[in-house]
């Protein structure tokens, strides 16, 4: 993993407190690999153990997308739809898993824990980022088989790998929008903002619906919306994106990850300095 | 890392590459949409007068159409004055473009069918996969020189039932339970409605098994739940009568064993069931006249090789007494009488049928049958269109597509149908596929195979066999030094099993400088070859360019080298003038499967 890609704190002396740069001189990389093996493996449990969190980020991408991209629309827009929710389910764990598990852990102080411990909160982060990445998996497969079982829909097995790949990689910037949001929220107030941030982004963004059918002054405001630059990029590998760059959307997605990522390592300082 | 966690990544990994491996990708067969641009096509904008208009119900009189952006924007009594470029009618006759009710499709069916004005087919069984990217574009006007696709998609039949015969795998039905989700995954497939395969048991003769009667009632019932329309496959009168009574939208066939009892006509017309009688194909199954007295012996017609080829093949293999074609000629004029909806649909490309073409020839036996020449015509337009609920066609008016055949005099004679004067589709001019000429061969050595397995004339040989159909039988072919009379010669070592309908095995030669159009060997009399091998009887079969239906011919081979001589006549209804393909198979009657046969000097004379 590279440092510079976590929100770092310029300001601190790695001697007496612990930064979250991974080398760390009094840990071989056999250690330092088993560490991030841990805390994955421990964050990932602690999410399969919280149906409340399992249930509805696996049900609810299948669920819309058998109801609006298959049986509504009777498979019409089965690959077009397929892409969009596939963005939709991947943003949902990696903006819970941060927003509202570490709104929570923070509430119970397990965050300070992690601060003050010895092991580098980086490798709390990572293993947040792994789980959330393996939920993305498990969403982004199993609407794969539900478009290939009952929208009919084909592609090239490039084209699926890269939609999976994408889609994946494209989870970045929501992991830190959601670092942000879990910083800055109360344990209470997170888990309804967070939604109502997340399915408003997910429907203005286009992803339930094709952006082409939203009235022009939406289609506009799409343009600010990190999820909609996401859902094109998305699109481009099947080829249903609109008439613009693909680069003007990676683009806007690389500004979204600097600004989150800046936000949540502002946050990450205030909430150790408290 | 440990060796335990090293297992369980190499395991992810592995698992993950099999169920991105196992995705299903779209089928590579070419779409034939994207592959006939025409190079000049008129404008979709013209106004085209005068002409005597059949608007798909009644003569309308003389009258000029306006057509803007492929669709008709104005019908008329005068001459229209615009900007638009006019096209002069002659006073011929318009019709909507020709719907033909039974059609399978595949290869460039959606191509020919346009050729005689065919531009809208219904078909009845077809590659699922396929059909999807077909039916495209049939609610827009594109230029796309093809029919519009109106499908069932895969058919309702039972476990090795009518239907699972051709060597593509397709889902089968049991027991009524099954019937919703078994529509249903047709419906989520794309069927426009759903054909139903269904043999009475009180049927006089059983061809294959069948769904029972409650199967049946529940797969029509699943149909009408979706809001789709439910046609079924019979073919004789008890299964039509139990069809009808399960509550069938429309027959999709009619029958000759019988004739048709007060029962049958009296329920179909309580229940306004329609029936689409395929006389053409039941024609060529029976008395296999009327492709040659129309079609055939007539110099003037310009028939591809494939056409010719398909139109003359007959089932001759059920050896049905050619009189019982009366009862269908008969069954049609009394149901028509009885008010039942008749509606024109070929079959094609079963034996004797070909797409496009054979829509007109139906035609004229429904004329034949007792139908007045404006019921012919409205049984291959505004019937169909109002019994399958096609809005987009079947009927000229305003806002219709300009889907129109400009024929002769129409009126008086149907034959007018088979020289079509001209034809748009989505207001644009078909153009004619102008079929590539056949390869020329030279007289004397097709191959010796003196070096190698190289042959001298056509694009060589190879081994094959009815795994490529998902068969049982094998064939592996390789050069030996040691042939007839001196060097070289080709030998196969192969087996051949049940498990394809038609099982073979053996060695195939092309003759031709592509598959497509073949060879002409038509005006050679004689194809010879020297053999040798596990004695037994073999079978030589020619296929014709575009055709997968051969023609065979039997010859007997022994341990020693022998010379064979056969006849080309001996090969009656392979088209000559292109055959794509030479196969030397063994016979599925053999007394054991394992054969082997060593071939060389391959002649024409």
């Amino acid at each position: 993993m590279n440092p510079r890609t976590m929100p770092t704190s310029p300001d601190t002396t790695p001697t007496t407190t612990p930064t979250l740069a991974v080398n760390m001189p009094w840990l071989n990389w056999r250690q330092t690999l088993n560490l991030l093996q841990m805390e994955a493996k421990l964050d990932l449990l602690t999410l399969w153990r919280t149906p409340g969190f399992v249930a509805p980020s696996l049900i609810f991408p299948v669920m819309f997308y058998l109801l609006f991209g298959v049986f509504i629309t009777k498979g019409g827009q089965s690959d077009y739809l397929l892409v969009t929710y596939c963005c939709f389910g991947v943003m949902g764990p990696a903006l819970f898993n941060f927003g509202v598990n570490v709104a929570t852990e923070k509430s119970q102080g397990w965050l300070t824990m992690k601060q003050i411990a010895p092991a580098p909160v980086s490798a709390y982060l990572f293993g947040k980022v792994v789980s959330s990445l393996l939920f993305a998996l498990v969403i982004v497969m199993l609407l794969f088989v539900c478009a290939a079982l009952f929208g009919n829909v084909r592609l090239y097995t490039s084209q699926w790998l890269g939609l999976a790949g994408l889609v994946l990689v494209g989870t970045l910037p929501f992991c830190l929008f959601g670092l942000w949001l879990g910083l800055t929220l109360s344990a209470k107030a997170a888990p309804a903002v967070v939604n109502l941030i997340y399915l408003p982004l997910a429907f203005l963004g286009g992803l339930w619906l094709p952006i082409h059918i939203l009235p022009g002054f939406m289609q506009q405001f799409a343009q600010l919306l990190p999820s909609f630059h996401f859902g094109q990029l998305a699109l481009s590998v099947i080829g249903r994106d609109l008439p613009q760059p693909w680069w003007q959307h990676l683009f806007a997605l690389l500004i979204f990850t600097v600004v989150f990522g800046v936000l949540a390592s502002r946050a990450f300082r205030q909430n150790r300095s408290v | 890392m440990s060796s335990k966690t090293l297992m369980i990544t190499c395991g992810s990994v592995l698992m993950l590459a099999a169920f991105f491996s196992l995705l299903p990708t779209p089928d590579t067969a070419k779409t034939p949409a994207a592959t006939t641009a025409p190079k000049t096509a008129e404008p979709a904008s013209f106004v085209l007068g005068p002409v005597q208009l059949f608007d798909g119900e009644t003569w309308q009189g003389q009258r000029y159409i306006e057509v803007q952006q492929g669709r008709i924007s104005q019908i008329s009594e005068n001459p229209i004055q615009n900007e638009l470029p006019k096209l002069d009618g002659e006073g011929m006759a318009l019709l909507p473009g020709l719907i033909d009710a039974h059609v399978h499709t595949y290869n460039d069916a959606l191509e020919l069918a346009p050729q005689y004005g065919v531009t809208t087919v219904l078909d009845m069984f077809m590659s699922a996969q396929l059909m999807k990217p077909l039916q495209a574009g049939r609610d827009e006007t594109p230029n796309q020189q093809r029919a519009d696709l109106y499908s069932a998609g895969t058919l309702v039949t039972a476990p090795k039932g009518h239907g699972t015969e051709y060597g593509m795998p397709i889902p089968t039905i049991e027991t009524p339970a099954q019937a919703d989700a078994f529509v249903a995954a047709r419906i989520a497939e794309g069927s426009d409605y759903i054909k139903i395969v269904y043999e009475s048991a009180k049927a006089p003769r059983k061809m294959f098994p069948s769904i029972d009667e409650a199967t049946l009632s529940a797969v029509i019932k699943a149909a009408k739940q979706h809001g789709k329309l439910a046609v079924v496959h019979i073919s004789d009168q008890q299964s039509a009568l139990e069809a009808v009574r399960a509550g069938a939208d429309g027959l999709v066939h009619g029958f000759i064993e019988s004739r048709v009892q007060q029962k049958l006509l009296d329920l179909m017309k309580a229940q306004k069931v329609f029936i689409i009688p395929t006389l053409a194909v039941h024609e060529a199954m029976t008395v296999r006249q009327h492709n040659n007295k129309y079609v055939l012996n007539r110099a003037d017609l310009k028939l591809s090789a494939n056409q010719r080829h398909n139109l003359k093949q007959g089932f001759t293999q059920f050896n049905i007494p050619p009189a019982l074609f009366d009862n269908l000629l008969y069954n049609t004029r009394v149901m028509h009488q009885h008010g039942i909806r008749i509606l024109a649909g070929t079959d094609a490309p079963n034996p004797g049928t070909a797409h496009g073409i054979s829509l007109p020839l139906e035609m004229l036996l429904l004329q034949q049958a007792g139908l007045s020449i404006d019921e012919v015509l409205k049984s291959a337009t505004s019937v169909p269109a109002s019994s399958f609920g096609l809005k987009q066609a079947g009927l000229l008016k305003v806002g219709a597509k300009a889907d129109l055949l400009l024929v002769g005099d129409v009126k008086n004679d149907l034959t007018a149908l088979l020289t079509p004067h001209k034809i748009w589709k989505n207001g644009v001019r078909i153009n004619p596929i102008v079929s590539a000429e056949a390869s020329k061969v030279s007289a004397g050595l097709l191959a010796d195979f003196a070096q190698s397995r190289k042959t001298l004339q056509g694009l060589g040989i190879s081994a094959s066999s009815d795994s490529m159909m998902q068969g049982q039988s094998s064939a592996n072919m390789s050069w030996i030094a040691e042939g007839y009379q001196g060097a070289g010669a080709i030998r196969v070592d192969g087996a051949i099993k049940p498990g394809f309908s038609y099982p073979w095995s053996g060695l195939t030669y092309l003759p031709g400088k592509s598959m497509e159009q073949g060879a002409d060997l038509s005006t050679f009399t004689t194809v010879s070859f020297a053999i040798r091998g596990t004695p037994g009887t073999y079978q030589l079969q020619l296929f014709s360019a575009g055709s997968m239906m051969p023609v065979g011919a039997d010859f007997s081979v022994s341990n020693d080298w022998q010379v064979i001589k056969m006849p080309l006549s001996q090969f009656a209804g392979a088209e000559l003038s292109a055959i794509s393909m030479l196969l030397w198979s063994a016979s599925p009657h053999a007394s054991k499967p394992e054969y082997f046969l060593e071939l060389d000097e391959i002649h024409i004379n």
